[in-house]
């Protein structure tokens, strides 16, 4: 395996570290320059947790056999991926933000375009109009505060802004006793200069409240999703701020003297400072740290297309690699606002394996979720009060699951339990025990396909074409039949143990990542001078804000995006835009090239060149290149052991119970391999390769299955 | 769906079509029937999953590649499954009277097609007739059949609106229309689509119709695109299942839709349940009131509706059977069938409609229907709300199954006109209704701003959208107090916007509306209206001065100038950059008595200014201190007041 228990390094070698708070545990992934790894999983202190990612640390260096104080001198990168930003969230528990907006479209955030309802819930509650509703509002009426100020379409100033009147409106916010505000005022991206001086009014009156202005964490078009990104990184951002502090001063007094580097939904990380002024981007930030693992891997791996997947307790996240690049969106939902956030796209669907089994009454079908056990009262099989039949007791009683040995045996699970739970629903849908189990998992295997094919699809990918990756507590059990259902020839469980701590691991293989963004719409011809000028300005900032990180001119990557669509079209499509002056052939190039990406996405034939084009917002990604740990390759003995052990498991195509081969973890050798039916129990999880489908351990540690039905 | 009163005359050419319950389809065409019966629970939840999933991609299809804002933001479609002989199993989660109109359109084709020119594998069938099934001509079918093994298995269709399909204005609105021949040319069902590829002949026909021909091509491919998806998706899970199994779940979702209505019925009392609304000024010019009833008849597991007592067909706010039962089908979705993710089918078959032809909610041909989707189709939505909500109220689990009428409940038309600040062309319809209003429900208020209820993914346009599509410059767009009507649970509340040209001298106006002098979200129970559309307009105002002088008005009243309202079909208002237009967007309707309100409500919704202290007052009976706090002495006083109003004016029932 790749993960060495004990890494005997040599004393001056350097490290890359990355730490992911998760709920229940905090994972940390030591890489020194010879490719080796250590990990370590501590329980997360919801309350203080900068705590637990100290213990994380001293963890790591006590297995490595070193001072945690020589752990963080010999660390060039300690990488890091925050909960803190989605607890508050999540809890509720963000600041009391106040919001200053242009006179007569303050409420533009409460009226959240009339969608408010509807946005981000499943079609069941979306159609159930008495039980669903708007969501609290993120900014109370009462706390928003208009100022006198317009500017138009072209960012020409229509009504100058009344600074008196401005500091008048935010008095009566600071009265109130607002820990943080938001400035959010129409076509403020096209001129930012009247959010600029209220701010600046806020700093002179308020210097410790949290200020954020749309023009500088969201500036492009749509009122309504740049203010929720306002007010959103106003609530979440002390409470950031104030975390991120207390990590830096920790960890720069136990001897380490950088920045810590922060994850971001960009998929980047930046420097724990500047997150703390854009701390609404550490949303989903430990997911969006799963897909850059994913993309580390799959660049080792010589896989292009990936699409991983992670299963666990509650939810089932869902993210795509694209020509060796995570897929991302410009466009994010926290709960039922929707806003603008460059991201690497996450979706998520309540199904795992806390996923609640019924009989529908009138129909007689078998229907999984969306109710939830979770982890409390959890599964039947947990015995913390759960009765009903999840999808983990069926997996259990389907002889996927070991009861004596889930998570690595530090968790019994009670198969009576689970048994007795599956029987009532088999009785009321006129099943027999297992043909009851295996349906449960069918209907849940379904419900994924139907997510990941839904997804591929609407972004004109075939799912075929794509390797999938899963990890997850409740993902590899499900992974070979996922697979077989979308078409897909290859199933990875990556890094066989390091999965378990994968976030962690996406965190130290991570570039810095500072996104830049222009809204200053104009319809074709584009005006190429004016394109080449707003790149540059981005371009400019990009460079001096890396060189002021430290990065040299050579670990510079500069690349240009323009998102153009057809005029009188909805659909934007990104692209990518060539360095250097945009001349008439070079903007003739962009829209060839959108042409071409729009017929790419939504078929052929589906373009409208007669309506003309517009260009919509100008984004300049800056990437300083960080160290990537090398993982270390090692020799394929292929040696096995004598015997394996073995068990009955659920056989659906040949819907029986067969004997299977049961190895665990330890056995593992890099080249040996695994014929379906075989079970194979990991740490953290456990994967199941149904007949038809053969495993191999490669060099990285990693499962690699392939079906024999979808050759790739 | 039946009618009792099948006669010839209902064929679809004279009279809307409405089909017998045996439908006559020619030996020519063979449809499959045969059925499991024995499907298992697991895949009969498999399989059905996957229909609403093929359905719900053929909608996000017609979103891809049609890309037009009705498509993507007002959902101004719906596409849907139907069983071999045209009944439904699935639609879609967009706009919702487009369900009453596609099973009409496949047993149309069904029974007049079949012989000749026949129905083959490969051909789709289009048609935007409001006789044979669509709510006016901007709304056009596309159904395609799915064949195995040489017979029918199932159809799939949608219905889209499309921008522009002739007739004498542009957005093919009508106002003035007399009759069917002043506005878009309808078509019955025609095989537009052979062999998998669109005719271009008939294609070029349709186009030659329209002012945005590009548009509308466009549209047609994200029509035929969307069925295509569907079509092979269904083929595929045939193979894999089986022709009798997919069936058998088509079969069992139609039964248990059917089973989950019958079942609510129950427990509901027979009986007769009416209400009757108005809708205002037939066409330009005009300034006339229109009676429009509708009841509804439950006997046993049977609802039988009837739109008897409704005036006689008239001007250009005229609508068709489909569009009728259009209407009445949204709420006996939203309030029967929301845990069968709205598989009609089965309800269809205990709802009967013995319409009255000839009258303005079941006009006969050449009856103008053009404005049939923004007049008629709403005030029988808003009609069958009232009339189902008084029956369910008879059963208190069922009371909490409705909402009043919600927002805007007649789409108050703005359509604009002229040069962009560039010089170019433009033209724009203003979206901005889709922001919406629910009413109140039994147990709790409605939802301000909640968005329209029976188009439930739509979503409305931001301010800076629409300055960036026209040269306006919106002094403000906020909740109107008081626009929810009033009761024991407030209905929601709705928009009002102001804006004048900006960037340009002039902008051509047309307004197309009803519900602008009769409130049409009529409360219940004692509950009020909520508020009428209104078009407010000063000419010649001083909002230019007031712009320089760094003031962005924020009240008509505080303008100088001519004020007036807009009628609701007005045509050739020249806007210039001193003219305000002002439009309130009709709200939502309230349930209960007011004076039953919890007086900290009010007293809540009076610190948010969504009611005034006059309606506080006036309504609710509400009494608040300086401080905002509920004065119990006072409010029991003014609430005892309102009821010797009452008693005061109150007449003996005659």
């Amino acid at each position: 395996m790749a993960v060495i228990d004990t890494l005997s390094t040599p004393s001056d070698s350097r490290f890359v570290c990355g730490i992911d708070i998760g709920g229940t545990f905090t994972d940390c992934a030591v890489v020194d320059e010879t490719g080796r790894m250590v990990t370590a999983k501590v329980p997360s202190t919801p309350d203080r947790p900068a705590e637990a990612f100290m213990d994380a640390l001293a963890a790591s260096a006590a297995t490595m056999g070193v001072p945690l104080g020589d752990l963080l001198a010999r660390c060039d990168q300690l990488m890091h991926g925050t909960t803190v930003a989605t607890n508050a969230v999540v809890q509720k528990r963000g600041a009391k933000v106040g919001l200053v907006a242009t006179l007569g479209h303050g409420e533009a955030i409460l009226h959240m375009r009339g969608a408010g309802r509807t946005t981000g819930v499943n079609i069941e509650r979306m159609l159930d109009i008495p039980s669903s509703g708007k969501p609290e509002p993120l900014v109370p009426r009462a706390l928003i505060v208009e100022v006198v100020e317009r500017v138009d379409c072209d960012g020409d100033v229509v009504v100058p802004l009344d600074e008196a009147q401005a500091e008048a409106a935010v008095r009566r916010l600071l009265d109130q006793g607002v820990d943080a505000i938001a400035i959010s005022l129409l076509w403020a991206f096209l001129n930012p200069d009247h959010e600029q001086r209220i701010k600046a009014i806020i700093r002179r009156l308020a210097p410790d409240v949290y200020v954020t202005a749309s023009s500088d964490i969201a500036p492009v078009m749509g009122e309504y999703e740049r203010t929720v990104a306002t007010a959103l990184n106003s609530y979440v951002g002390p409470v950031t701020r104030g975390y991120l502090r207390d990590l830096s001063e920790r960890v720069t007094g136990a001897g380490y003297g950088r920045d810590v580097l922060i994850v971001e939904s960009t998929g980047g990380v930046v420097p724990a400072p500047r997150a703390g002024e854009e701390a609404s981007l550490t949303l989903g930030s430990g997911p969006v740290a799963g897909i850059i693992g994913t993309r580390f891997l799959a660049e080792a791996l010589g896989m292009p297309n990936v699409i991983a997947v992670d299963m666990g307790g509650t939810s089932f996240d869902l993210g795509l690699v694209r020509d060796g690049a995570p897929v991302t969106s410009d466009t994010a939902l926290v709960g039922q606002y929707q806003y603008h956030v460059p991201n690497v796209d996450v979706r998520s669907i309540g199904a795992g394996g806390g996923s609640i089994a019924s009989v529908d009454e009138i129909s007689g079908g078998l229907l999984v979720g969306p109710d939830s056990a979770g982890a409390v009262p959890g599964p039947a099989c947990y015995r913390r009060g759960g009765t009903e039949a999840t999808v983990t007791d069926a997996d259990l009683v389907l002889g996927y699951l070991d009861p004596a040995f889930f998570l690595g045996g530090r968790m019994a699970l009670d198969r009576r339990a689970a048994e007795e739970a599956i029987d009532r629903i088999a009785e009321q849908a006129g099943l027999d025990r297992t043909r009851t189990a295996a349906g449960i998992v069918k209907v849940v295997e379904f419900r994924m396909a139907d997510l990941i094919r839904t997804t591929t699809i609407e972004r004109g990918f075939d799912p075929r074409e794509f390797s999938l990756f899963v990890y997850g507590g409740a993902g590899p059990v499900h992974g070979v039949l996922l697979a077989r259902e979308l078409g897909i020839g290859t199933v990875v469980v990556p890094m066989g143990n390091a999965a378990g701590v994968w976030s962690a691991l996406g965190a130290a293989t991570s570039h810095v990542l500072f996104v830049y963004r222009q809204s200053d719409p104009q319809t074709a011809p584009f005006d190429g001078e004016r394109l080449t000028r707003a790149y540059r300005e981005m371009e400019e900032r990009g460079r001096r804000e890396l060189r002021d990180q430290g990065f040299s001119d050579e670990r510079i990557e500069i690349t240009r995006r323009a998102s153009i669509r057809y005029r009188y079209q909805i659909h934007e499509v990104e692209i990518e835009v060539a360095a250097g002056d945009i001349d008439e052939a070079g903007a003739q190039t962009m829209l060839d090239d959108f042409e071409r990406a729009y017929e790419a996405k939504y078929g052929k034939g589906t373009g409208f060149p007669a309506a003309g084009f517009e260009v919509t917002s100008l984004k300049v990604l800056a990437v300083g290149r960080l160290t990537q740990p090398e993982l270390a390759q090692r020799a394929r003995d292929g040696a096995r052991p004598d015997s394996f052990d073995s068990r009955e498991i659920y056989v659906p195509d040949e819907e029986r119970f067969v004997r299977a081969a049961v190895a665990h973890g330890r056995d593992l050798r890099p080249g040996m391999e695994i014929a379906g039916p075989a079970v194979i129990e990991l740490d953290w999880t456990t994967v199941v390769v149904q007949p038809g489908s053969r495993a191999e351990v490669d060099g990285l540690g990693n499962l690699i299955i392939r079906l024999e039905e979808n050759p790739s | 769906m039946t009618a009792s009163i099948a006669e010839t005359s209902w064929d679809g050419v004279g009279r809307s079509y409405i089909p017998d319950h045996e439908i006559r389809i020619s030996p020519a065409v063979a449809l499959h029937r045969e059925t499991a019966e024995d499907v298992d629970p697991i895949s009969y939840e498999v399989i059905r999953h996957n229909l609403w999933n093929i359905n719900e991609e053929h909608g996000s299809t017609i979103v891809k590649v049609s890309g037009s804002p009705i498509a993507v933001f007002a959902h101004d479609f719906n596409p849907s499954i139907l069983t071999e002989d045209g009944e439904f199993v699935f639609f879609g989660p967009y706009l919702q009277f487009h369900a009453g109109m596609l099973d009409l359109n496949v047993k149309w084709t069904l029974e007049n097609r079949s012989e000749h020119p026949g129905i083959r594998d490969g051909d789709m069938f289009f048609a935007n007739d409001p006789w044979v099934g669509t709510t006016h001509q901007q709304d056009a079918a596309m159904m395609c059949p799915v064949f195995w093994e040489g017979r029918i298995f199932c159809w799939v269709a949608n219905l889209l609106h499309f921008a522009d399909v002739g007739g004498g204005t542009p957005g093919s609105f009508c106002p003035e229309a007399n009759d069917v021949f002043e506005e878009p040319v309808p078509t019955p069902p025609l095989r537009m689509v052979e062999n998998g590829e669109i005719r271009p002949d008939l294609e070029a026909q349709f186009l030659r119709r329209s002012r945005l021909p590009e548009l509308c091509a466009l549209d047609l491919r994200a029509v035929v695109a969307g069925n295509t998806v569907a079509k092979n998706r269904i083929l595929a899970l045939v193979e894999r299942y089986g022709p009798g199994v997919v069936k058998g779940v088509m079969r069992r979702v139609i039964s248990a839709g059917e089973e989950r209505f019958v079942r609510r019925l129950e427990r509901l009392p027979d009986g007769v349940w009416r209400d009757v609304n108005f809708l205002e000024v037939a066409k330009t010019g005009d300034r006339r009131a229109y009676k429009i009833a509708l009841e509804v008849r439950k006997e046993g597991d049977r609802l039988i509706f009837s739109n008897r007592g409704t005036d006689p067909q008239t001007g250009a706010i005229n609508i068709t059977y489909a569009a009728l039962r259009g209407g009445i089908m949204c709420p006996i979705n939203a309030f029967f069938l929301h845990d069968s993710l709205y598989a009609i089918g089965g309800a269809l078959r205990h709802i009967d409609i013995e319409p009255e032809p000839g009258t303005i909610t079941c006009a006969d041909y050449p009856a103008a229907c053009s404005n049939g989707g923004s007049t008629g189709v709403h005030i029988v939505i808003g009609l069958a709300v009232n009339v189902l909500a008084k029956m369910l109220a008879c059963d208190t689990k069922m009371a909490r199954s409705f909402c009043c009428q919600g927002g805007a409940t007649q789409w108050p038309g703005a359509t604009m006109s002229g040069k962009d600040r560039r010089g170019n062309d433009f033209g724009a319809f203003l979206l901005d209704p889709m922001a919406g209003a629910i009413g109140a429900f039994s147990f709790r208020d409605g939802v301000d701003v909640g968005g329209l209820w029976f188009d439930a993914k739509g979503t409305a346009p931001n301010v800076e959208h629409n300055e960036w599509a026209s040269p306006a410059l919106f002094l403000y767009r906020r909740e109107k107090p008081d626009s929810g009507g009033a009761g024991k649970f407030r209905g929601g509340n709705s928009l009002e916007l102001a804006w004048v040209p900006h960037k340009t001298d002039v902008i051509m106006q047309t307004t197309t509306a009803c519900g602008c002098a009769i409130p049409t979200a009529r409360g219940l129970f004692g509950g009020l209206a909520g508020s009428p559309n209104r078009y407010d307009y000063v000419e010649g105002s001083d909002v230019q001065e007031r712009l320089r002088g760094g003031t962005v008005p924020q009240d008509l009243d505080e303008l100088r100038g001519r004020r007036r309202e807009l009628l609701p079909k007005e045509t050739g208002i020249a806007q210039t950059v001193h003219d305000v237009y002002q439009l309130a967007i009709s709200g939502a309707a309230g349930y209960g008595d007011p004076i039953d309100r919890d007086p900290e409500a009010v007293a809540r919704d009076l610190a948010a200014g969504l009611v005034t202290p006059e309606t506080a007052r006036r309504f609710y009976g509400v009494v608040v201190d300086a401080a905002g706090h509920v004065d119990e002495e006072a409010t029991a006083h003014r609430r005892e007041e309102i009821r010797e109003e009452r008693r005061a004016s109150a007449e003996r029932p005659s």
